[in-house]
């Protein structure tokens, strides 16, 4: 079908191939043809890869069921309860390090230390801290993701124009006022790309976190899919993590327009 | 761009705090002495400003001017040294200095907070500060897409909204260009007439300095090293006894040998207080 669309447009007009040149989307639509070419004829067996076709039917059939969209709110809860707890924890220990000597000395050694440890190594402990219910998913999130949006919100807070803030301070800012009107603004152009980092990284771990023993979630349908050797589910369930990513990165830009609108490269458009 | 609206005063009937009768000086300063590690860059300073008083800093770089602008602005410590300031001071900048992530009107209202006024309150006197400066259409924008001018002219705006006792100001014309800064020669006069707080102008340009104030000190080594009273009728003409106070001032910064002693300079070996 997608073959045939292009094959109409080159026939069609023939010498505008500068055009098609251009035409990004073109190489991923020729694979897809290519990958359902080849479910079609045989070439590539339905539990080694299910055809395009069948992965948008099953697509279609688990979000009509709500089985899809029951798992993926799961997974957004877990998500969204350990970057909660990551936001908590990391803005927190972001702002005592970065506005002041002592904390930076009493914290920043310690995030470094915990930086150095892969926080997906961490799930073997948690497992057997926590055993496999929801916590340990929810604190591998939580933990994976706090130093992302520590170590930006620490940078941002140190990076603060000093003139602002002695100009603030002429003006009887002082305390928790001078960090509410200068100094946290300040800092969020930062904190920011610390976020957006961090939504990455939790659908990452998340991946990793529903393998344990998961009852419900994205992972739960892959474990349940590979057991019975559906690889539409798996592919489907694939394509959920991929927008998932996108959607966090579409967040944290609505965020940031809306936040950062006084940045002049934001306020031209 | 839109002209300051200001009512406009003759500047010859305004004459500084009276200065036969005993007034309680807005600023004083006695036997000032800022040291950083082996450096002194106050060393000894006696100054006194009355309410009111429109006082200009000349000084070359390194002679102590901003370190006793900060002393006066409330931002360095001055430990047990008798230092006395008006209660409310604002200070405007060579560098505007606003917040680029609050709005024009939000950073003229920074860090007002009166109890008694609600929050429209609060910004109709913000609004009414930057009508002051001629901004009343700036209200909403950002800084970042003002110009120097304007930048300049918001910060002056903020600084007055809190009808200051003492106006410091650390060289606000500096950066910008000559007729923009000509202009704003007009606007903070008009302003100064209008809330007679007792300025502090910081200045590398004598001119400026003649220009505008009632007092030109020369600040060096960390001491008034010459004071030189300006009586002239504003607005002041670069006419011969203009010259002739510049070529004094200009003297004693070392720019050129001094023409001769005359009118009111009084110039001041090493440490002798000024009155």
């Amino acid at each position: 079908m997608s073959l045939a669309i292009a094959d109409r447009i080159s026939s069609a007009r023939p010498f505008r191939w500068p055009r098609l040149s251009r035409a990004r989307w073109l190489s991923p639509v020729l694979l897809l043809a290519l990958w359902e070419l080849g479910s079609r004829l045989g070439v590539i067996p339905e539990r080694v890869l299910a055809a395009p076709s069948t992965v948008a039917e099953t697509f279609w059939a688990l979000t009509i069921s709500g089985e899809l969209p029951a798992n993926l709110l799961v997974s957004l809860a877990r998500a969204a309860a350990g970057l909660s707890i990551a936001l908590v924890v990391a803005v927190t220990l972001g702002l005592v390090a970065g506005l002041s000597r002592l904390g930076e000395t009493a914290i920043d050694p310690l995030m470094q230390i915990k930086r150095t440890i892969p926080s997906l190594a961490l799930t073997p402990l948690f497992i057997v801290w926590f055993g496999i219910g929801e916590t340990p998913k929810i604190v591998l999130i939580a933990v994976a993701t706090t130093f992302p949006i520590y170590l930006n919100l620490f940078a941002g807070v140190r990076g603060i124009d000093v003139r602002l803030v002695e100009a603030a301070r002429s003006f009887g800012l002082s305390g928790w006022s001078l960090v509410r009107e200068v100094i946290l603004p300040g800092a969020l152009p930062s904190f920011f790309v610390g976020l957006r980092y961090a939504l990455g990284v939790s659908v990452l771990v998340l991946v990793v976190a529903e393998q344990i023993n998961a009852q419900a979630g994205l992972g739960h349908l892959i474990n349940n899919a590979r057991d019975f050797m559906r690889t539409d589910i798996i592919v489907v369930c694939l394509l959920v993590y991929a927008l998932l990513g996108l959607g966090a990165d579409a967040l944290v830009r609505t965020l940031e327009r809306r936040a950062l609108a006084w940045r002049p490269s934001l306020v031209e458009q | 761009m839109v002209q300051p609206r200001i009512r406009r005063r003759a500047f010859d009937t305004v004459s500084p705090a009276p200065a036969a009768a005993p007034v309680t000086p807005a600023v004083k300063l006695t036997g000032f002495v800022r040291q950083f590690g082996q450096n002194r860059v106050i060393d000894g300073l006696d100054l006194s400003i009355a309410p009111g008083e429109f006082v200009a800093l000349l000084g070359a770089s390194g002679s102590g001017k901003t370190t006793l602008l900060r002393t006066l602005a409330g931002l360095d410590p001055v430990g047990d040294q008798d230092v006395t300031t008006p209660s409310t001071r604002a200070v405007v900048f060579q560098d505007a200095r606003l917040l680029p992530w609050k709005k024009v009107w939000r950073n003229v209202a920074l860090g007002l907070k009166d109890p008694g006024f609600r929050k429209g309150a609060v910004r109709a006197r913000a609004e009414a500060a930057l009508k002051e400066v001629g901004l009343g259409h700036r209200l909403d924008a950002w800084p970042s897409t003002l110009s120097g001018g304007e930048a300049q002219r918001t910060a002056l705006a903020r600084a007055l909204v809190r009808e200051p006792g003492l106006l410091l100001l650390d060289e606000p014309f500096a950066a910008l260009d000559a007729l923009t800064r000509l202009k704003m020669h007009d606007l903070v006069l008009n302003l100064w007439h209008e809330h007679r707080p007792a300025v502090l102008l910081v200045t590398h340009d004598v001119d400026e300095a003649i220009a505008l104030a009632d007092r030109v000190l020369v600040l060096n080594k960390g001491r008034i090293a010459a004071e030189e009273k300006i009586t002239l009728e504003r607005p002041r003409a670069p006419d011969a006894r203009f010259q002739a106070i510049r070529r004094r001032l200009l003297g004693h910064l070392g720019v050129e040998a001094p023409a001769s002693h005359e009118g009111a300079l009084i110039a001041f070996p090493t440490g002798e207080a000024v009155q």
